[in-house]
């Protein structure tokens, strides 16, 4: 197996006035071909900031991000672009995540138009998309705030797969919506991984959720990894005092 | 109980309804009279009874009659035309500067905004420089270097307002920088141009056409302040604020001639900014539908 994604001693430092945070500290870890890794960790342990990174969004302070094999972190502006094409990104606010002033068809031809296809073709590839998302193809026409917050997100799901990307994360796509509809799209992001193959990096805070979906979950404590492990590993022995924490703060 | 909360939601409901389509007749009826007014100053050479530069000393300083419904000047002219005449010079000049500092200001907001670092820091420093001079004093000794002419008015203040729309503006990006559409702009791979003029300046032309519609008295106000110092139209030509320079000496003896286009001033600005504050209305988020948002908590 490939690793599609490779982390390697990332550190990531924030400015607060005078005081400087250590939002990641020293993280690794590699996500093979058609695996999805789930991050675990409470809010302000540095995941969010992981997985920003990893998208570009942010800059790296130090450590190195290697995408099938190439450096992408310190890239161009041009050259970022590119690395967009293998990376999509799932949002916690699924509302949020679309242009209120532009229909969700538009959004999600949006990333098709920039690598060049032609406007009617990205129409129907849109549509498509969205049935696939378990949504009926009308929903193209309809603005964001014209739709419930589960079906935002399949549109916003669609949005991230209408480019076929290599790597998919999803920044706690689930922790904004009920729990019924959660299911729902933690469904659906486990039939697209087998469908089409691609690897997934899960952001979240839920560890029940992780253990129906992750292969490999890391447990993040002050921008650090603190256990590494399959989730019934995990949730069943947990060595460090940090996850059984989590964990008891579950059930 | 529970019928109740249902009857009392009902009759908001209703109330809310009612409330917005007193607001829309408000903008129909202001819209209507905005346009009406910039048609009169649009068709004024076509429209006035009389020559508005004709002089004749014979029928210097007459009082409303049926020839002349607002008199005429100390040099015999017609004040209803001459009104109308400056209507145009002093609206449209009106209009051409606003629109020029909204364009300039969002253009430069929008740039600081989505830039941000030593560029925006450095740009709005030198807005702040701007905004530190009393407006006014500014203009009066832009248009003093200039010399006189409506347009050197025009360029006068359009130095000192356009930093409020670029802070405007900048405040507004800096918003909307941070939602999650931006990021997924980039996402799929958009240029800067494309997510600025796509994703940002739609979501924030609310506030600025609000504030726009509402300087646009204001800015005739400062306009005709100008020139009724002598540092804005020049004198043959009509304008609102140079009449009134004109006539002040006469006001005790024949006060139509100052009173004419002191009122066409008055409701020239009122109208505006009544449409101001409707379009303020219309567009204020808080009126607009609740959006629903899916927190926990």
């Amino acid at each position: 197996m490939e690793a599609v994604l490779e982390v390697k001693r990332l550190k990531k430092t924030y400015q607060k006035g005078k005081d400087l945070i250590n939002a990641v500290e020293d993280i690794s870890f590699q996500i093979q071909t058609g695996e999805c890794l789930g991050l675990v960790g409470e809010s302000g342990s540095g995941k969010s900031t992981v997985a920003k990174m990893i998208a570009c969004l942010e800059s790296v302070d130090q450590g190195e991000i290697l995408l099938n094999g190439k450096a992408i972190t310190g890239l161009k502006r041009k050259a970022q672009r590119a690395v967009y094409r293998d990376i999509q990104m799932v949002f916690q606010m699924p509302v949020d995540s679309f242009n209120p002033r532009i229909k969700l068809g538009e959004g999600i031809m949006e990333s098709m138009i920039n690598q060049g296809m032609r406007r009617n073709e990205a129409q129907i590839r849109a549509r498509e998309y969205l049935e696939i998302c378990g949504l009926s193809p009308d929903f193209a026409d309809r603005y964001p705030y014209q739709v419930s917050g589960g079906e935002c997100q399949r549109a916003s799901i669609a949005r991230a797969i209408a480019i076929q990307p290599h790597l998919l994360i999803c920044d706690e796509a689930t922790s904004a919506l009920d729990v019924t509809v959660q299911a729902q799209i933690i469904r659906l992001l486990t039939q697209l991984k087998k469908e089409f193959g691609m690897s997934q990096l899960m952001i979240c805070h839920d560890l029940a959720l992780v253990q129906e979906v992750c292969d490999r979950v890391l447990v993040i404590h002050n921008g650090r990894v603190v256990e590494a492990g399959t989730p019934d590993e995990i949730i069943m022995n947990p060595r460090e005092a940090y996850t059984k924490k989590l964990i008891e703060s579950i059930l | 109980m529970e019928l109740t909360t249902v009857k009392t939601a009902a009759i908001k409901i209703k109330a809310h309804k009612k409330q917005q389509d007193r607001i829309m007749i408000k903008l129909v009826i202001f819209m209507a009279l905005v346009i009406v007014l910039l048609l009169i100053a649009a068709f004024a050479a076509q429209l006035v009874p009389y020559d508005p530069y004709a002089q004749n000393l014979n029928i210097a300083l007459q009082p409303p009659s049926q020839e002349h419904p607002l008199g005429t000047d100390r040099y015999g002219r017609d004040m209803l035309s001459r009104v109308m005449m400056g209507g145009q010079t002093t609206i449209y000049s009106a209009l051409l500067l606003v629109g020029v500092i909204t364009t300039f200001g969002t253009l430069v907001g929008l740039f600081c905004g989505y830039k941000g670092g030593k560029i925006d820091s450095f740009i709005m420093r030198v807005s702040d420089i701007f905004l530190a001079f009393p407006g006014m004093v500014f203009a009066i000794a832009v248009a003093g270097v200039l010399g006189g002419g409506i347009i050197n008015a025009v360029v006068a203040l359009a130095c000192i307002s356009w930093p409020k729309f670029a802070r405007l503006a900048r405040g507004q990006v800096l918003v909307i920088k941070n939602m999650p559409y931006i990021s997924a702009a980039k996402l799929s791979g958009s240029r800067p141009t494309k997510i600025v003029f796509k994703h940002i300046l739609p979501n924030i032309t609310g506030p600025i056409l609000v504030t726009a519609t509402l300087d646009i008295g204001t800015m005739m106000m400062e306009l005709a302040g100008l020139s009724f110092l002598g540092l804005g139209a020049m004198p043959p030509i009509a304008e609102w604020g140079s009449m009134m320079s004109d006539g002040r000496s006469m006001l005790q003896t024949s006060p139509w001639v100052i009173l004419a286009p002191g009122c066409a001033i008055l409701i020239a600005v009122m109208l505006f900014n009544l449409l101001g504050d409707t379009v303020r209305d219309v567009l204020d988020p808080k009126m607009k539908k609740e959006k629903f948002t899916w927190r926990r908590k």
